[in-house]
């Protein structure tokens, strides 16, 4: 009787007060289900797009950086090629409309891999990946596993996704974006991240942020627009008066832009 | 409302609360809970990108174990020499984009630099011999970032460990 009385307060709105803030949690966990790096992206204008690597890494990362690509071209939005890099690794400088990827002894500053991106707007322009082989030289770091975590999580930022997970001591989430104590099985992507590039590149921008000047290597054939001829109409200049920017139409609303940066 | 609907409705949000406990992972701690950690080695950390000359350093991520401050040196025969400017004090665990640092002179292009990570002695002051500098986990030396200045320097917009 006493319980019928105490209940009998609960009404219809508490109720509802309840159901709606279960509801509100649950959209909290979702949320933080989302690993997109501040919305950053590369401005594009097709559904899928391929992002230039700049292999400037020594031959004893060659083999992790293949994987990391193989590995993030699964995505059914972009796909990656890697290409002749154009800086030197120690300052790792980055070129418009690609990534970079260097290793060098950088020191002890007390990170393994960092990845940097420069944007305009929400548009990453260019980046860059460092891998620093003052800790990677040493006996604990030097492994497979720990160089495929690396090099496939700071390329994965390059792309506009931050990490999954930033606790290092629970379970492993099965993808190279989760910080770790043990690499073993954080080697490479998981579904999750690649749904998230699903989500972070359904949309279509007026522009494309993407470089469409290569140069091959190797056997990793690409697009050679060395000819300026096709790089289209000047847009736009450098502090130093010549011509940084190019434009070129291909109709139906799509467009190259190639960047170039002059050589002294 | 009968007894067993007010408990299904407790339930629903004590289970609720338990599956956000458990699924936000702790990204209000950062930094790892020991030495042996994944991308950062050990519990400090600093990134500083290629710099303009300048009389200020951007800092765009330090990582500390304990209340510290960031201290930029000038190049001495391949050491760490004469300190330019310092931080103010940063709190323990990660802070990025710091305040720029205001060096006592402006930066040349091609010179070398070092950014040092310091521990705070208690007083929230920085003292260069009080406040001995942040220690690497893996092999004992201090914890800096060397960056060079270059007219060509592009800082980026975001950088991620």
């Amino acid at each position: 009787m006493m319980n019928k009385t105490i209940f009998s307060r609960f009404n219809i709105m508490t109720v509802g007060v309840i159901i709606v803030l279960a509801a509100i949690i649950s959209i909290g966990s979702i949320a933080y289900a989302s690993h997109s790096w501040g919305g950053y992206h590369w401005a594009r204008t097709t559904s899928s797009f391929t992002l230039k690597l700049g292999d400037n890494v020594s031959s004893a990362w060659d083999a992790y950086l293949v994987t990391a690509s193989t590995d993030w071209t699964v995505s059914n939005v972009l796909d990656t090629s890697i290409v002749l890099g154009v800086t030197n690794p120690k300052v790792c400088r980055a070129t418009n409309g690609r990534v970079e990827v260097c290793n060098a002894n950088y020191g002890n500053n007390g990170w393994l891999g960092v990845a940097s991106i420069w944007i305009s707007g929400s548009h990453i322009t260019k980046g860059t990946v460092k891998l620093n082989d003052s800790y990677f030289n040493t006996v604990k770091y030097n492994t497979t596993a720990w160089k495929n975590l690396v090099m496939c999580q700071e390329i994965g930022h390059t792309f506009g996704l931050a990490h999954q997970d930033e606790n290092f001591s629970n379970p492993n989430l099965g993808t190279c974006m989760d910080y770790t104590n043990d690499p073993t099985s954080n080697q490479h992507p998981n579904q999750h991240d690649y749904d998230m590039l699903g989500t972070i590149y359904s949309h279509l921008d007026g522009i494309t942020t993407i470089g469409a000047t290569v140069v091959s290597k190797g056997n990793h054939a690409d697009i050679n627009t060395d000819d300026s001829s096709g790089w289209g109409k000047a847009i736009k200049k450098d502090s130093k008066g010549k011509t940084s920017l190019y434009e070129r139409d291909l109709g139906n609303g799509n467009k190259i832009f190639t960047f170039v940066t002059w050589v002294e | 409302m009968t007894t067993k609907t007010f408990i299904i409705f407790v339930g629903i949000v004590i289970i609720a609360l338990v599956a956000v406990f458990f699924f936000r992972g702790d990204s209000t701690k950062p930094v790892p809970t020991d030495d042996s950690t994944g991308f950062i080695v050990g519990r400090n950390a600093i990134y500083v990108a290629e710099q303009s000359p300048s009389r200020n350093v951007s800092v765009a991520v330090a990582r500390l174990e304990k209340t510290g401050f960031v201290a930029i040196h000038e190049d001495n025969a391949g050491k760490p020499g004469k300190i330019l400017g310092t931080s103010g004090i940063l709190q323990a665990g990660e802070t990025k984009n710091l305040t720029p640092i205001t060096l006592s002179r402006v930066t040349a292009d091609g010179e070398t630099l070092y950014a040092m990570l310091h521990l705070d002695d208690g007083d929230g002051v920085f003292d260069p011999v009080k406040d001995k500098p942040a220690l690497d986990s893996l092999g004992g030396e201090p914890v800096m970032m060397i960056f060079t200045v270059s007219m060509d320097a592009s800082e980026p917009g975001a950088v991620n460990l």
